[in-house]
């Protein structure tokens, strides 16, 4: 049976779909991943962590790799890349403290940093003044230097693994760069869905056809489900299913 | 003629010129000042689809010379400036030479950006991401340790010269005054035996 493995930001998480909480068990089995894995009676992984990075993204994609992955299962990995000026930091193991998200395999040592977390959701008075200086860590070139980068490399890993998998923006389009222009030009848009293109990323997406956002920007049940049919599709166009 | 991708911190060029003769491969001088995984990462991917794909009629050869864990890539804004675009910077727990003032605050802070398991970790997946690109490319590399030894969590790829020995880093072989052409001799070896 497939196993569908979804990473990404709260959007891949579910942030709000029960209009209330930006992570539970609820809106993690009801984004667009476990969604689409129910329509086949499929098994999910819901890794999509609020706050989560492209970095997180590219990590957690490999720790799984590594720690989980099964050479006899099957999987169809879904990346929802998120937008810049994301990071994260850690929580020393010998620390009490965590950072509560309730995704599939996360390691809650680790803490989503942005541009716009609230101080409130650091628990150790370093990581709150960091935040005053968070503009230090992100520069818009460097954020999508990385970004290409990542989707390559996982696409180049993807692809010599032999494992289905689609990618997508969920808030963000890739920004074209001198430095990352070949790079992108070598994603595979066929199952890289269109990577430059903001509109068609999961947000404006669903807006361009009538959903509505929460005041924080996220979709509700039925937006997910929509995504989750259009990714039906091309899955179908692609022999995944 | 075979190209030789030569990516690390410019301390391990030296080697990679000696290696460079010892495979009798053309250098690519990717190095670059302080480089971290992150920087050695993002040089080979980009060099890889500028220079390397869609072009069948050349071989390769990486030679990545993995430097400590504790950098963090940063980059100045500014226009990109020269090929490894030098807005580019590695942050470091005795960083000084900050791009600007700001920059010296992060100081402060250095037990929160360096957290062990953190830096341990990207260490980790950097270099497993970089042997596998190598891999889904067929390109032959050869990884090695400029400075420190990987941590024992890090399960290191077959083409990487003593990952986990403390006295097999080039720093360690050159604080007791082995040369760099000594050092590239044993990586040569090593490529013969384990990667070519």
């Amino acid at each position: 049976m497939t196993t569908v493995v979804s990473i990404g930001c709260s959007h891949t998480h579910g942030s709000m779909i029960d209009g209330k909480n930006g992570t539970s068990q609820y809106n993690k089995n009801h984004a667009f991943g476990p969604q689409l894995a129910k329509m086949h009676g499929w098994k999910y992984i819901n890794m999509g962590v609020p706050g989560g990075s492209n970095t997180y993204i590219f990590r957690a994609a490999i720790n799984f790799l590594q720690k989980y992955y099964k050479d006899n299962n099957d999987y169809l990995f879904l990346i929802g890349w998120t937008g810049q000026d994301r990071m994260e930091l850690r929580y020393a193991d010998a620390t009490r403290w965590r950072h509560h998200t309730e995704g599939d395999l996360i390691d809650t040592k680790y803490i989503p940093f942005t541009v716009g977390t609230s101080k409130g959701l650091m628990k150790t008075y370093q990581h709150r003044e960091l935040l005053d200086l968070a503009p230090l860590f992100f520069d818009r070139i460097k954020d999508h230097d990385e970004w290409a980068g990542y989707a390559f490399g996982l696409q180049n890993i993807f692809k010599q693994k032999n494992i289905k998998y689609l990618m997508f923006n969920t808030c963000q389009a890739i920004d074209e760069t001198r430095n990352n222009k070949n790079v992108v030009k070598k994603l595979d848009t066929e199952k890289y869905l269109h990577p430059l293109n903001e509109d068609q990323a999961f947000v404006y997406w669903a807006l361009n056809r009538g959903f509505k956002k929460t005041k924080c920007w996220h979709h509700k049940e039925e937006a997910h489900i929509a995504w989750a049919e259009y990714l039906n599709i091309v899955c179908k166009n692609l022999d995944y299913c | 003629m075979t190209k030789l991708i030569c990516l690390g911190d410019t301390k391990s060029k030296e080697v990679a010129y000696h290696f460079s003769l010892a495979v009798d491969a053309l250098m690519v001088d990717l190095h670059y000042k302080d480089a971290g995984m992150q920087t050695i990462y993002r040089l080979f991917v980009k060099y890889l689809c500028d220079e390397i794909l869609d072009k069948d009629t050349e071989d390769f050869i990486a030679l990545i010379a993995v430097p400590t864990r504790l950098r963090l890539e940063l980059r100045h804004d500014g226009d990109i400036h020269g090929y490894l675009d030098k807005n580019y910077f590695n942050y470091y727990p005795k960083f000084k030479e900050y791009p600007h003032l700001s920059y010296a605050k992060l100081k402060k802070y250095n037990a929160a950006i360096f957290e062990e398991k953190l830096v341990e970790e990207r260490h980790s997946y950097f270099i497993y991401a970089l042997s596998m690109v190598c891999v889904a490319n067929n390109i032959n590399y050869i990884m090695y340790n400029q400075s420190e030894p990987l941590s024992l969590n890090t399960t290191a790829p077959k083409n990487y010269y003593a990952p986990h020995k403390k006295d097999r880093t080039l720093d360690a072989m050159l604080d007791i005054e082995k040369t760099d052409l000594y050092y590239a001799g044993l990586l040569r070896d090593f490529y013969f035996d384990h990667c070519s």
